[in-house]
């Protein structure tokens, strides 16, 4: 017996309902997913998340939306591409996070991992202003938005003296595109 | 060789060495890198993480203006080539985000480039007895393991490159220039990538693991091809273990005796002047012995 996704949704604890355009990419995945854990024994940082691969792919099956999006696993995931690989039914698993992640960012959803959400917003930031990531711009930014100021100091100090961190971003000069790239 | 060139944000940054040395070497192998124009960040992670279709406009446009050189490209990191090669294959194989990244981009793409990672490009399109015709000082007494990392060779869909559990091409690169390369059990772990930022922590836990194993082993370097595992072996080790990442090129232009190379890795934040002074000694004796002279 195998109910449609849609209809475990609407049992779900909170109410909460994925987009029908991205449950229309998923559906498949979490109907053929028999939790044979390849993917969680081959991902990084599964004993950091508290759904792995194969767990966030059934709680989603389940309706479990709203706790999948405020997790920390989503953010934590590095995109290794170890689960997609391993998977006998190649799953897309890193696919399916970036679409939650777009997904949770959107709709403003909170998690736990806010520092890894606002370092991609500032690093697309950069992206956005001159079309190419200036790493000490970056990690300026960065540290002034995480509050962590003195961290890594010593490190940069010498990136600096090695000749590895500019002071001068380089800004490209199509600035209609990158306009046009960015607009919603 | 002409090859467009996409070098991405790091390499004009912190991986300048990465830059540098494949210049080096590309110029000894005589190919002719063009630096593609106006090019623009491939998005790396924080793109695909927010922003699906930003993630394809970006290396879209790059693919654009390399369109218009009528070169293929190739890219030195291991990041850029991945979401470069991931838009190709979305603009190849599915029809509706082609659409909309033309749409976007007011242009129309052509299935015509070839997308190398600069390793497949000298280890395979160039080949490896062409690179060892080029070696004038065998690194023989150089024991390193080769760290793949993750994107190069995964999703192998979209990279096609080498074989995504056990890879061997980094280690015949080595051994071709005479090095000796030490099979071990992290060549395609991550390292933690972005997250050396936000949760450093884990990545030291990550590094830990294949930094121990490589003192246990007595591996003098580790050497990798792409600058954030390059950046995050280096300094996401613990302070004591002080183990030497090279990028490859940087190794091949050793081996070649290329002054540059041994110039560019004295930039690197664990030493390896040590190393380098043990392999390079009698680098200016090569070059005198060497038929053909340099430049």
């Amino acid at each position: 017996m195998t109910m449609k996704v849609k209809e475990q949704n609407e049992i779900s604890e909170t109410g909460e309902l994925l987009p029908p355009e991205i449950l229309e990419e998923i559906q498949q995945a979490l109907q053929e997913c028999y939790v044979c854990r390849r993917c969680i024994s081959g991902c990084p940082v599964a004993n950091q998340m508290e759904y792995p691969p194969a767990v966030l792919l059934k709680l989603l099956a389940l309706g479990q939306v709203e706790r999948i999006l405020q997790s920390r696993t989503i953010w934590l995931c590095t995109s290794c591409q170890n689960c997609y690989s391993r998977c006998p039914f190649e799953i897309n698993i890193p696919y399916i996070i970036d679409l939650l992640k777009e997904y949770a960012t959107k709709k403003g959803v909170g998690t736990s991992e806010k520092g890894i959400r606002k370092f991609h917003k500032v690093f697309l930031g950069e992206v956005q202003r001159t079309g190419r990531v200036h790493e000490m711009s970056l990690i300026a930014k960065w540290k002034v938005f995480s509050g962590n100021l003195f961290g890594d100091m010593l490190l940069g100090m010498k990136m600096f003296l090695k000749g590895k961190l500019s002071f001068l971003p380089e800004k490209i000069k199509d600035k209609e595109n990158l306009k046009e790239m960015f607009k919603p | 060789m002409r090859m467009a060139y996409y070098p991405g944000c790091s390499l004009h940054g912190t991986a300048l060495e990465y830059d540098l040395s494949t210049r080096a070497v590309c110029h000894e192998l005589g190919i002719d890198l063009e630096e593609i124009p106006d090019w623009n960040c491939c998005g790396a992670t924080s793109a695909h993480s927010l922003d699906k279709n930003l993630s394809y406009y970006l290396p879209a446009r790059n693919l654009k203006i390399i369109q218009e050189t009528g070169l293929d490209v190739v890219i030195p990191c291991a990041a850029c080539f991945s979401r470069t090669r991931c838009c190709a294959d979305a603009l190849e194989n599915d029809p509706q985000m082609r659409q909309i990244i033309e749409k976007k981009l007011s242009y129309k793409f052509h299935n015509d480039t070839q997308i190398y990672h600069l390793m497949e490009l000298l280890a395979q399109q160039l080949g490896l007895e062409a690179i060892r015709s080029h070696v004038k000082r065998p690194l023989k007494d150089l024991k390193v393991v080769c760290y793949y990392g993750c994107l190069l060779v995964r999703p192998h869909q979209f990279t096609r490159l080498d074989d995504k559990e056990n890879p061997q091409l980094l280690d015949e690169l080595m051994t071709t220039i005479g090095a000796t390369s030490v099979d071990w059990p992290f060549k395609t772990e991550c390292c933690g990538a972005s997250l050396s930022l936000t949760r450093p922590d884990l990545v030291l836990d990550l590094i830990k693991r294949m930094t121990d194993w490589t003192q246990d082993a007595d591996i003098d370097a580790i050497v990798t091809a792409c600058p954030l595992c390059q950046a995050n072996l280096e300094m996401r080790q613990s302070a004591d273990q002080k183990i030497p990442v090279f990028y490859f090129t940087e190794l091949l232009g050793l081996a070649f005796g290329s002054e540059e190379a041994a110039a560019v890795v004295k930039k690197h934040l664990v030493s390896t002047d040590t190393l380098v002074a043990k392999l390079m000694d009698d680098v200016t004796q090569a070059k005198e012995y060497a038929p053909t002279a340099e430049k």
